[in-house]
Protein backbone atom coordinates (compact mmCIF):
# COMPACT_ATOMS: atom_id res chain seq x y z
CA UNK A 1 0.00 0.00 0.00
CA UNK A 2 1.24 3.25 -0.98
CA UNK A 3 0.89 5.81 1.84
CA UNK A 4 0.90 9.36 1.23
CA UNK A 5 1.60 11.55 4.20
CA UNK A 6 -0.41 14.98 4.63
CA UNK A 7 2.03 18.04 3.93
CA UNK A 8 -0.05 20.09 6.15
CA UNK A 9 -1.59 19.31 9.36
CA UNK A 10 -5.28 18.85 9.21
CA UNK A 11 -7.74 20.99 11.64
CA UNK A 12 -10.19 20.27 13.38
CA UNK A 13 -13.53 22.36 13.08
CA UNK A 14 -16.13 22.59 15.54
CA UNK A 15 -20.04 22.99 14.42
CA UNK A 16 -21.44 24.05 17.83
CA UNK A 17 -25.35 23.83 18.31
CA UNK A 18 -26.47 27.57 19.76
CA UNK A 19 -26.93 26.41 23.79
CA UNK A 20 -27.66 29.48 26.18
CA UNK A 21 -27.58 27.31 29.11
CA UNK A 22 -27.98 23.74 30.18
CA UNK A 23 -29.40 22.79 33.74
CA UNK A 24 -26.84 20.60 35.97
CA UNK A 25 -28.55 17.43 35.80
CA UNK A 26 -31.50 18.22 33.75
CA UNK A 27 -30.35 19.30 30.07
CA UNK A 28 -28.06 17.18 27.69
CA UNK A 29 -25.56 18.95 25.82
CA UNK A 30 -26.92 18.68 22.46
CA UNK A 31 -25.16 16.85 19.08
CA UNK A 32 -21.84 18.64 18.58
CA UNK A 33 -20.26 18.00 15.36
CA UNK A 34 -16.49 17.56 14.84
CA UNK A 35 -15.18 18.36 11.42
CA UNK A 36 -11.42 17.46 10.04
CA UNK A 37 -10.71 19.59 7.28
CA UNK A 38 -7.41 20.11 5.38
CA UNK A 39 -5.98 23.48 3.63
CA UNK A 40 -5.02 21.06 1.00
CA UNK A 41 -6.99 18.26 -1.01
CA UNK A 42 -5.02 15.92 -0.37
CA UNK A 43 -7.14 14.77 2.88
CA UNK A 44 -9.23 11.40 1.58
CA UNK A 45 -12.24 10.26 4.40
CA UNK A 46 -13.35 7.45 3.03
CA UNK A 47 -9.86 5.90 4.48
CA UNK A 48 -9.33 7.61 7.08
CA UNK A 49 -8.71 5.84 10.57
CA UNK A 50 -8.28 7.82 13.79
CA UNK A 51 -8.92 7.51 17.81
CA UNK A 52 -10.37 10.80 19.53
CA UNK A 53 -10.70 12.04 23.02
CA UNK A 54 -13.07 14.42 25.07
CA UNK A 55 -12.73 16.38 28.62
CA UNK A 56 -14.74 18.97 30.09
CA UNK A 57 -12.87 21.63 31.40
CA UNK A 58 -14.86 24.82 33.08
CA UNK A 59 -14.15 28.17 34.65
CA UNK A 60 -16.19 28.39 38.42
CA UNK A 61 -17.88 31.87 39.59
CA UNK A 62 -15.52 31.17 42.30
CA UNK A 63 -12.69 32.45 40.43
CA UNK A 64 -11.04 28.59 40.05
CA UNK A 65 -10.65 26.63 36.92
CA UNK A 66 -10.65 22.92 36.68
CA UNK A 67 -9.79 20.54 33.51
CA UNK A 68 -11.11 17.12 33.54
CA UNK A 69 -14.56 17.58 35.05
CA UNK A 70 -16.38 15.00 35.85
CA UNK A 71 -19.78 14.52 33.40
CA UNK A 72 -22.14 11.58 32.21
CA UNK A 73 -21.60 11.21 29.06
CA UNK A 74 -24.29 8.79 27.91
CA UNK A 75 -27.11 9.09 30.78
CA UNK A 76 -28.13 11.33 33.54
CA UNK A 77 -25.84 12.35 35.70
CA UNK A 78 -24.54 9.62 38.60
CA UNK A 79 -21.49 9.57 40.75
CA UNK A 80 -20.98 6.50 39.56
CA UNK A 81 -21.22 6.71 36.19
CA UNK A 82 -19.56 10.34 36.08
CA UNK A 83 -16.12 10.19 34.49
CA UNK A 84 -13.22 12.96 33.08
CA UNK A 85 -12.54 11.17 29.57
CA UNK A 86 -14.25 10.15 26.76
CA UNK A 87 -13.15 8.60 23.84
CA UNK A 88 -14.52 7.31 20.19
CA UNK A 89 -12.70 5.84 17.09
CA UNK A 90 -13.40 7.01 13.56
CA UNK A 91 -13.32 4.72 10.12
CA UNK A 92 -13.90 5.95 6.87
CA UNK A 93 -14.91 9.57 8.05
CA UNK A 94 -13.75 12.87 8.79
CA UNK A 95 -16.53 13.96 11.03
CA UNK A 96 -17.97 12.53 14.69
CA UNK A 97 -20.05 14.05 16.86
CA UNK A 98 -20.46 13.61 20.82
CA UNK A 99 -24.01 14.57 22.33
CA UNK A 100 -26.05 13.58 25.24
CA UNK A 101 -23.29 14.42 28.06
CA UNK A 102 -25.09 15.76 31.28
CA UNK A 103 -23.18 17.58 33.60
CA UNK A 104 -23.21 18.62 37.66
CA UNK A 105 -21.19 21.30 37.85
CA UNK A 106 -21.73 24.90 37.68
CA UNK A 107 -19.52 26.97 35.33
CA UNK A 108 -18.80 28.54 32.07
CA UNK A 109 -17.43 25.35 29.79
CA UNK A 110 -15.41 24.23 26.90
CA UNK A 111 -14.97 21.01 25.46
CA UNK A 112 -11.68 19.78 24.57
CA UNK A 113 -11.65 17.35 21.70
CA UNK A 114 -8.12 15.83 21.08
CA UNK A 115 -6.58 13.68 18.13
CA UNK A 116 -3.52 12.19 19.08
CA UNK A 117 -2.83 10.37 16.18
CA UNK A 118 -2.36 13.91 14.57
CA UNK A 119 -1.78 15.55 17.40
CA UNK A 120 -4.12 18.32 17.13
CA UNK A 121 -7.11 19.83 19.20
CA UNK A 122 -10.09 21.71 19.85
CA UNK A 123 -12.05 23.73 22.19
CA UNK A 124 -15.55 24.12 21.79
CA UNK A 125 -16.89 27.61 22.31
CA UNK A 126 -17.67 28.08 26.00
CA UNK A 127 -21.60 27.00 27.22
CA UNK A 128 -23.21 27.55 30.54
CA UNK A 129 -23.72 24.95 32.98
CA UNK A 130 -26.31 26.31 35.50
CA UNK A 131 -27.45 25.01 38.68
CA UNK A 132 -30.60 22.77 38.71
CA UNK A 133 -33.57 23.60 40.27
CA UNK A 134 -33.17 24.19 44.52
CA UNK A 135 -33.10 21.04 46.09
CA UNK A 136 -30.98 21.49 49.37
CA UNK A 137 -31.22 24.63 51.87
CA UNK A 138 -28.79 25.62 54.28
CA UNK A 139 -29.76 28.21 57.03
CA UNK A 140 -27.55 31.18 57.69
CA UNK A 141 -26.90 32.20 60.80
CA UNK A 142 -29.10 30.48 63.95
CA UNK A 143 -32.88 30.83 64.70
CA UNK A 144 -34.06 31.89 68.03
CA UNK A 145 -35.32 29.28 70.25
CA UNK A 146 -37.85 31.37 71.56
CA UNK A 147 -39.77 34.58 71.05
CA UNK A 148 -42.62 36.62 72.24
CA UNK A 149 -45.68 36.49 70.27
CA UNK A 150 -46.12 39.00 66.89
CA UNK A 151 -41.79 39.11 67.18
CA UNK A 152 -39.67 39.48 64.70
CA UNK A 153 -37.56 36.12 63.86
CA UNK A 154 -34.16 36.43 62.05
CA UNK A 155 -31.63 34.59 61.53
CA UNK A 156 -28.87 37.16 59.55
CA UNK A 157 -28.66 41.12 59.32
CA UNK A 158 -25.74 41.32 57.72
CA UNK A 159 -27.86 43.75 55.17
CA UNK A 160 -29.01 45.83 58.24
CA UNK A 161 -32.19 44.19 57.51
CA UNK A 162 -33.28 41.09 59.77
CA UNK A 163 -34.15 38.02 57.60
CA UNK A 164 -33.73 34.64 57.54
CA UNK A 165 -31.02 34.07 55.37
CA UNK A 166 -30.86 30.14 53.73
CA UNK A 167 -27.88 28.86 50.72
CA UNK A 168 -30.18 27.07 48.78
CA UNK A 169 -28.77 24.45 45.85
CA UNK A 170 -29.41 21.99 43.63
CA UNK A 171 -28.84 17.86 43.53
CA UNK A 172 -25.27 18.78 42.94
CA UNK A 173 -25.10 21.38 45.59
CA UNK A 174 -24.50 24.24 42.79
CA UNK A 175 -25.85 27.28 44.44
CA UNK A 176 -28.58 27.89 42.73
CA UNK A 177 -28.42 31.98 41.65
CA UNK A 178 -30.60 34.35 40.48
CA UNK A 179 -33.61 31.90 41.13
CA UNK A 180 -36.75 32.39 38.78
CA UNK A 181 -38.85 30.23 41.18
CA UNK A 182 -40.06 31.75 44.37
CA UNK A 183 -39.72 29.87 47.72
CA UNK A 184 -41.99 29.95 49.94
CA UNK A 185 -41.32 30.28 53.85
CA UNK A 186 -44.12 28.49 55.81
CA UNK A 187 -44.38 27.43 59.13
CA UNK A 188 -46.49 24.50 60.86
CA UNK A 189 -47.05 23.60 64.65
CA UNK A 190 -44.16 20.78 65.84
CA UNK A 191 -45.26 17.54 65.34
CA UNK A 192 -48.59 18.28 63.24
CA UNK A 193 -49.01 19.13 59.52
CA UNK A 194 -51.31 22.08 61.10
CA UNK A 195 -50.23 25.37 59.47
CA UNK A 196 -48.90 28.26 61.60
CA UNK A 197 -49.47 31.74 59.87
CA UNK A 198 -46.19 34.01 59.75
CA UNK A 199 -46.54 37.37 59.72
CA UNK A 200 -44.56 39.24 56.79
CA UNK A 201 -43.02 38.44 53.05
CA UNK A 202 -43.01 34.82 52.90
CA UNK A 203 -41.54 34.27 49.18
CA UNK A 204 -38.19 35.41 48.22
CA UNK A 205 -35.86 34.15 45.23
CA UNK A 206 -32.35 33.96 45.59
CA UNK A 207 -29.51 36.36 44.73
CA UNK A 208 -26.66 36.09 42.68
CA UNK A 209 -25.07 34.52 45.59
CA UNK A 210 -27.44 31.65 45.80
CA UNK A 211 -28.78 33.28 49.11
CA UNK A 212 -32.89 33.17 49.61
CA UNK A 213 -33.94 36.39 52.38
CA UNK A 214 -37.39 36.50 54.09
CA UNK A 215 -37.31 39.49 55.27
CA UNK A 216 -39.28 41.15 58.56
CA UNK A 217 -40.70 37.98 58.73
CA UNK A 218 -43.01 37.42 62.41
CA UNK A 219 -44.61 34.72 64.29
CA UNK A 220 -47.99 35.29 65.05
CA UNK A 221 -49.96 33.78 67.62
CA UNK A 222 -48.85 32.27 71.04
CA UNK A 223 -48.32 28.90 70.91
CA UNK A 224 -47.79 25.54 73.51
CA UNK A 225 -46.22 23.86 70.90
CA UNK A 226 -43.11 24.55 69.30
CA UNK A 227 -43.40 26.12 65.99
CA UNK A 228 -41.21 24.67 62.68
CA UNK A 229 -40.43 26.44 59.63
CA UNK A 230 -40.00 25.00 56.35
CA UNK A 231 -38.92 26.48 52.93
CA UNK A 232 -40.54 24.77 49.94
CA UNK A 233 -40.41 25.31 45.85
CA UNK A 234 -40.91 22.81 42.64
CA UNK A 235 -38.29 20.55 44.20
CA UNK A 236 -37.42 21.68 47.42
CA UNK A 237 -39.03 20.51 51.11
CA UNK A 238 -36.87 21.55 53.49
CA UNK A 239 -37.33 21.53 57.51
CA UNK A 240 -35.34 24.43 58.96
CA UNK A 241 -33.23 22.96 61.69
CA UNK A 242 -34.77 25.18 64.66
CA UNK A 243 -38.28 24.99 65.95
CA UNK A 244 -39.51 27.87 67.90
CA UNK A 245 -41.38 28.29 71.09
CA UNK A 246 -44.02 31.13 70.59
CA UNK A 247 -44.67 31.97 74.36
CA UNK A 248 -46.39 35.41 75.97
CA UNK A 249 -47.45 38.32 74.07
CA UNK A 250 -45.68 40.63 72.18
CA UNK A 251 -44.76 44.21 71.67
CA UNK A 252 -48.14 46.06 72.56
CA UNK A 253 -49.00 47.95 69.13
CA UNK A 254 -52.88 47.41 68.78
CA UNK A 255 -55.80 49.17 70.70
CA UNK A 256 -59.35 47.78 70.36
CA UNK A 257 -62.45 48.84 71.66
CA UNK A 258 -64.06 47.06 75.22
CA UNK A 259 -67.44 45.76 75.28
CA UNK A 260 -68.68 48.37 77.40
CA UNK A 261 -67.13 51.57 75.17
CA UNK A 262 -69.47 53.01 73.50
CA UNK A 263 -68.73 56.54 73.92
CA UNK A 264 -66.34 56.68 70.62
CA UNK A 265 -69.27 55.55 68.83
CA UNK A 266 -71.71 58.15 70.26
CA UNK A 267 -73.12 60.98 68.55
CA UNK A 268 -73.92 63.02 71.34
CA UNK A 269 -71.64 66.00 72.17
CA UNK A 270 -68.68 66.09 74.76
CA UNK A 271 -68.87 68.89 77.26
CA UNK A 272 -65.53 70.97 76.85
CA UNK A 273 -63.86 70.62 80.54
CA UNK A 274 -66.10 67.62 81.61
CA UNK A 275 -64.57 64.06 81.32
CA UNK A 276 -64.77 62.04 78.95
CA UNK A 277 -67.06 59.09 79.28
CA UNK A 278 -65.10 55.92 80.06
CA UNK A 279 -63.70 54.19 77.39
CA UNK A 280 -62.55 50.62 77.83
CA UNK A 281 -59.52 49.47 75.27
CA UNK A 282 -58.36 46.08 75.05
CA UNK A 283 -54.36 46.06 74.24
CA UNK A 284 -52.47 43.49 71.88
CA UNK A 285 -49.57 43.01 70.04
CA UNK A 286 -49.66 43.02 66.48
CA UNK A 287 -50.89 39.41 65.87
CA UNK A 288 -53.66 39.99 68.37
CA UNK A 289 -52.16 38.15 71.89
CA UNK A 290 -53.71 40.68 74.37
CA UNK A 291 -51.07 41.95 76.83
CA UNK A 292 -51.43 39.90 79.78
CA UNK A 293 -48.89 40.59 82.12
CA UNK A 294 -47.56 43.06 80.50
CA UNK A 295 -47.45 46.94 81.89
CA UNK A 296 -49.00 49.03 79.25
CA UNK A 297 -49.57 52.83 79.10
CA UNK A 298 -52.13 54.82 76.90
CA UNK A 299 -51.26 57.64 76.31
CA UNK A 300 -54.16 60.49 74.82
CA UNK A 301 -53.77 63.40 72.39
CA UNK A 302 -56.45 65.95 71.43
CA UNK A 303 -56.45 67.40 68.34
CA UNK A 304 -58.48 70.53 67.54
CA UNK A 305 -59.20 70.23 63.78
CA UNK A 306 -62.33 73.04 63.43
CA UNK A 307 -63.29 75.44 66.38
CA UNK A 308 -66.76 76.47 67.08
CA UNK A 309 -67.67 79.18 64.89
CA UNK A 310 -67.10 82.51 66.87
CA UNK A 311 -70.84 83.70 65.47
CA UNK A 312 -71.95 81.63 68.62
CA UNK A 313 -70.32 84.63 71.15
CA UNK A 314 -72.40 87.20 72.30
CA UNK A 315 -71.86 90.80 73.03
CA UNK A 316 -73.22 92.78 75.05
CA UNK A 317 -72.91 96.11 77.03
CA UNK A 318 -72.16 95.96 80.84
CA UNK A 319 -72.60 99.03 83.04
CA UNK A 320 -69.22 99.58 84.43
CA UNK A 321 -69.85 98.96 88.27
CA UNK A 322 -71.26 95.71 87.15
CA UNK A 323 -68.12 94.88 85.51
CA UNK A 324 -65.94 95.68 88.61
CA UNK A 325 -68.10 93.26 90.90
CA UNK A 326 -68.02 90.34 87.92
CA UNK A 327 -64.74 90.70 88.74
CA UNK A 328 -63.91 89.21 91.70
CA UNK A 329 -66.52 86.19 91.15
CA UNK A 330 -65.15 82.88 91.14
CA UNK A 331 -67.99 81.55 89.82
CA UNK A 332 -70.59 83.09 87.79
CA UNK A 333 -74.09 82.39 88.25
CA UNK A 334 -76.16 80.59 85.48
CA UNK A 335 -78.29 82.90 84.32
CA UNK A 336 -75.30 85.00 83.72
CA UNK A 337 -75.28 83.26 80.55
CA UNK B 1 -47.19 67.43 61.29
CA UNK B 2 -50.22 69.17 61.97
CA UNK B 3 -52.21 71.41 59.55
CA UNK B 4 -52.48 74.84 60.06
CA UNK B 5 -55.95 74.88 61.11
CA UNK B 6 -55.15 72.23 63.94
CA UNK B 7 -53.26 72.55 66.83
CA UNK B 8 -53.00 69.35 69.44
CA UNK B 9 -54.13 70.52 73.08
CA UNK B 10 -52.11 71.26 75.91
CA UNK B 11 -52.34 71.54 80.05
CA UNK B 12 -51.73 75.28 79.26
CA UNK B 13 -54.58 75.71 76.53
CA UNK B 14 -56.58 73.12 78.46
CA UNK B 15 -56.58 72.40 82.05
CA UNK B 16 -56.44 68.61 83.62
CA UNK B 17 -56.27 68.24 79.53
CA UNK B 18 -53.56 68.13 76.97
CA UNK B 19 -52.02 64.66 76.64
CA UNK B 20 -53.14 62.16 78.86
CA UNK B 21 -51.94 59.08 80.78
CA UNK B 22 -53.57 55.61 81.58
CA UNK B 23 -52.43 52.41 82.25
CA UNK B 24 -53.56 49.08 82.66
CA UNK B 25 -54.14 48.49 86.45
CA UNK B 26 -53.95 44.60 86.42
CA UNK B 27 -51.54 44.32 83.58
CA UNK B 28 -54.63 42.20 82.16
CA UNK B 29 -54.60 43.64 78.91
CA UNK B 30 -57.04 46.39 79.85
CA UNK B 31 -56.88 50.07 79.50
CA UNK B 32 -59.93 52.01 80.86
CA UNK B 33 -60.02 55.31 80.04
CA UNK B 34 -61.80 57.64 82.28
CA UNK B 35 -62.13 61.32 83.40
CA UNK B 36 -60.51 62.56 80.15
CA UNK B 37 -60.36 66.22 79.83
CA UNK B 38 -61.54 67.82 76.24
CA UNK B 39 -61.54 71.49 76.17
CA UNK B 40 -61.64 73.04 72.52
CA UNK B 41 -65.48 73.69 71.24
CA UNK B 42 -65.54 72.60 68.21
CA UNK B 43 -64.26 69.36 66.20
CA UNK B 44 -61.62 67.52 67.42
CA UNK B 45 -59.58 64.30 66.72
CA UNK B 46 -59.06 61.85 69.88
CA UNK B 47 -55.24 60.31 69.10
CA UNK B 48 -54.23 56.81 71.01
CA UNK B 49 -50.84 55.88 71.15
CA UNK B 50 -49.96 52.56 72.94
CA UNK B 51 -46.43 52.51 74.95
CA UNK B 52 -44.67 52.03 78.19
CA UNK B 53 -42.72 54.26 80.86
CA UNK B 54 -39.37 54.12 80.24
CA UNK B 55 -36.48 53.55 83.03
CA UNK B 56 -36.08 57.62 83.25
CA UNK B 57 -39.65 57.78 83.34
CA UNK B 58 -41.04 58.83 79.89
CA UNK B 59 -43.78 57.83 77.57
CA UNK B 60 -41.71 55.10 75.32
CA UNK B 61 -44.47 54.52 72.14
CA UNK B 62 -44.99 51.16 70.82
CA UNK B 63 -47.58 51.95 67.97
CA UNK B 64 -48.26 56.11 67.54
CA UNK B 65 -51.63 56.80 66.50
CA UNK B 66 -52.63 53.11 67.37
CA UNK B 67 -56.65 54.19 67.28
CA UNK B 68 -58.06 57.54 66.66
CA UNK B 69 -61.26 58.84 67.14
CA UNK B 70 -63.18 61.98 65.93
CA UNK B 71 -65.57 64.01 68.43
CA UNK B 72 -67.81 67.20 68.77
CA UNK B 73 -66.89 69.54 72.29
CA UNK B 74 -69.60 72.02 72.86
CA UNK B 75 -68.87 74.69 75.37
CA UNK B 76 -70.04 74.45 78.77
CA UNK B 77 -71.38 76.93 81.59
CA UNK B 78 -69.79 79.59 82.37
CA UNK B 79 -66.83 78.91 84.95
CA UNK B 80 -64.37 81.52 84.47
CA UNK B 81 -64.33 85.44 83.05
CA UNK B 82 -61.14 87.17 82.00
CA UNK B 83 -60.97 90.72 82.00
CA UNK B 84 -59.11 92.45 78.96
CA UNK B 85 -58.14 95.84 78.01
CA UNK B 86 -57.53 96.76 74.44
CA UNK B 87 -54.53 98.46 75.00
CA UNK B 88 -52.16 98.98 77.73
CA UNK B 89 -51.96 102.31 79.12
CA UNK B 90 -51.26 103.85 82.39
CA UNK B 91 -54.38 104.96 84.40
CA UNK B 92 -54.40 107.27 87.21
CA UNK B 93 -56.21 105.91 90.45
CA UNK B 94 -59.65 108.16 91.30
CA UNK B 95 -59.77 109.32 87.20
CA UNK B 96 -61.86 108.36 84.28
CA UNK B 97 -60.69 105.46 82.62
CA UNK B 98 -59.30 105.88 79.09
CA UNK B 99 -59.29 102.30 77.67
CA UNK B 100 -61.55 100.12 76.92
CA UNK B 101 -62.42 96.88 79.31
CA UNK B 102 -63.15 93.67 77.87
CA UNK B 103 -65.32 90.88 80.04
CA UNK B 104 -64.62 87.36 78.55
CA UNK B 105 -67.07 84.46 80.07
CA UNK B 106 -65.06 81.34 80.05
CA UNK B 107 -66.19 77.49 80.46
CA UNK B 108 -64.16 75.13 82.13
CA UNK B 109 -62.43 74.35 78.91
CA UNK B 110 -61.74 78.02 78.33
CA UNK B 111 -63.87 78.77 75.13
CA UNK B 112 -65.51 81.83 75.14
CA UNK B 113 -68.99 81.73 76.45
CA UNK B 114 -69.66 85.75 76.12
CA UNK B 115 -68.13 88.82 75.62
CA UNK B 116 -68.82 91.80 77.18
CA UNK B 117 -67.21 95.24 77.06
CA UNK B 118 -67.07 98.86 78.62
CA UNK B 119 -65.45 101.60 79.57
CA UNK B 120 -64.42 102.04 83.27
CA UNK B 121 -65.44 104.99 85.17
CA UNK B 122 -62.51 104.62 87.27
CA UNK B 123 -59.82 102.66 89.41
CA UNK B 124 -60.99 102.06 92.76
Amino acid sequence: MNVKPLTSAPLIQVLFPAVGSLSAGLQSLPKTQFQLTSSGSELRCSRIVFNYSSSLLCNFSNGTSKSDVAFSPRAAFNDRLAQVMFGGSVRGSCGFYVEGWQFASAGSCQIRVSIPVLAISVLTPFFAVVAGPAVYGNLIGLLPSQVSGASIIWSSNASGIPCIAAHLSDEFHNPVLMSEESFLLSAFFSGTVFPYELLGGTTARTNSAGVAHWCHIHVSVVSSLPVCLRVSGANVNWTLPTCINVSGSGLATVISLGNTSDALNSTVPVISGAGLPKIRFVVSDAAGNVAYGRVVVIRMRVIRTVMMNSSSMYVSVFRCDLLVRLAFLHRLPDNCV
Amino acid sequence: MLADSEAEETSDSCPGGGSQYFQALENNGEVVISDAVVCSAGSSILIFDVGYIGPDGLFVPSALSAMTATIVVESGKSAAIRLLSANSTTERTFARLSTLVYVRFLDSGYNVRLFAFSYLKQIL
